[in-house]
């Protein structure tokens, strides 16, 4: 019975099929229906690629086996040389972007500002640590006056600016109160220009008390 | 098939491919789904996803692939038509159905038979298609339709079953 039925089926298709037949327009647009799917596969290739394309393949591919070899092969060669072509747009493309980005970290403004914080300030001078530290005179034109020092301030009677013991000093020595002697380049007990608040005044300058 | 293997080695193009085996494919169309229209419409699906893949295709059967992607087709339109209970106003066919008149499909066959092809679901359709029409195997028709063998074995003989109901059924009332 399957047989008959297969049969019979083959029978149906094959005289069905008599009068099926694709006609010309059909044909035309099955044609024309498959071009631009090509077409839109590789545009995204077309983006970058700078080699001419035939504009007449229809006459190329009319031409017969050989002509449409020869097209292949051309085709083959321009995609080569496309390739080659892209590839260099590619990496010059690819190298501008890094030129640019480090450009823009480099030049980029108020880096330097906030590599330190604001409220941070950093001494003008070394604190001295030695031993004997160095009493060079400071022209009042040079001192710092507003800038904190890491300095005991003790009013003495001689000085009513104040003067500064130095934490480096050693401990066994008291801050002494008696009157400021003065001293070369120390402050004048009768007027004069007040000594800097960073000098030791009793200490005595190892180089300029010898006479 | 000689042609097809003719046709398969000598298709250099996708328009030397199309003239070889539009005939064909378009035959194959209508027996899936029965409809002129529609058959054109898949047919013209088929080749435009034969062309974006033809580089690749070419050196192998793009025949085949066309074939199952016309199938594929087929039967995702069954489902949907079937789905939806109603005759979709997107075609010419389509239209001259809601109009009454019968559209213009694969005609002079057997009568019963036809209308037996045309009560089938859209995948045992296309089995019994694949078998009868195109002279395919079981393992070729599985690979067609992406199932297993034994489904195809199950299809045919659901399929011929029907088949076989329908023209007794026919012959009796006639």
């Amino acid at each position: 019975m399957d047989d008959e039925l297969g049969a019979a089926l083959r029978d149906h298709f094959r005289r069905a099929a008599d009068d099926i037949r694709p006609d010309a327009a059909l044909l035309h647009r099955l044609r024309e229906t498959a071009s631009p799917a090509r077409e839109r596969t590789t545009s995204p290739r077309r983006v970058l690629s700078l080699v001419r394309r035939d504009p007449h393949p229809a006459e190329t591919r009319a031409s017969g086996a050989s002509g449409r070899r020869a097209a292949s092969d051309a085709r083959g060669g321009a995609s080569g040389h496309g390739v080659r072509r892209r590839a260099w747009w590619a990496a010059a493309g690819v190298a501008a972007a890094v030129a640019l980005i480090a450009l823009a970290f480099v030049l980029r403004p108020g880096v330097e500002e906030k590599t330190r914080p604001a409220n941070q300030v950093i001494p003008p001078t070394s604190v001295p640590t030695g031993s004997a530290p160095s009493p060079t005179p400071m022209s009042p034109s040079k001192k710092p006056s507003s800038s904190p020092t890491p300095s005991t301030h003790l009013p003495t009677p001689g000085n009513r600016t104040g003067t500064s013991t130095s934490p480096t000093e050693p401990p066994g020595r008291e801050p002494s109160t008696r009157p400021s002697t003065p001293q070369p380049g120390g402050p004048q007990p009768t007027g004069g220009p007040p000594s800097s608040a960073s000098q030791p005044p009793h200490r005595p300058t190892p180089s300029r008390a010898t006479p | 098939m000689s042609t097809r293997e003719e046709a398969r080695g000598t298709a250099d193009t996708f328009e030397e491919f199309v003239n070889a085996t539009a005939g064909r494919l378009l035959r194959t169309a209508v027996f899936l789904v029965y409809d002129r229209h529609l058959a054109e419409d898949l047919l013209q699906v088929a080749y435009e996803r034969v062309a974006r893949r033809w580089r690749r295709l070419a050196d192998g059967d793009p025949e085949a692939y066309a074939r199952r992607v016309l199938v594929n087709l087929a039967i995702d339109e069954g489902k949907r038509r079937s789905r939806r209970r109603d005759l979709p106003a997107g075609s010419v066919a389509d239209l001259e159905r809601i109009a009454g008149r019968e559209p213009h499909h694969a005609p002079s066959g057997d009568g019963e038979l036809e209308e037996a092809l045309r009560a089938l679901p859209a995948r045992q359709r296309a089995v019994v298609v694949l078998r009868y029409w195109c002279d395919l195997g079981e393992r070729e028709i599985a690979d067609t339709l992406g199932i297993s063998q034994g489904t195809v074995k199950s299809h045919t003989a659901r399929a011929m079953s029907a088949l076989r109901a329908h023209v007794r059924e026919g012959r009796t009332h006639g």
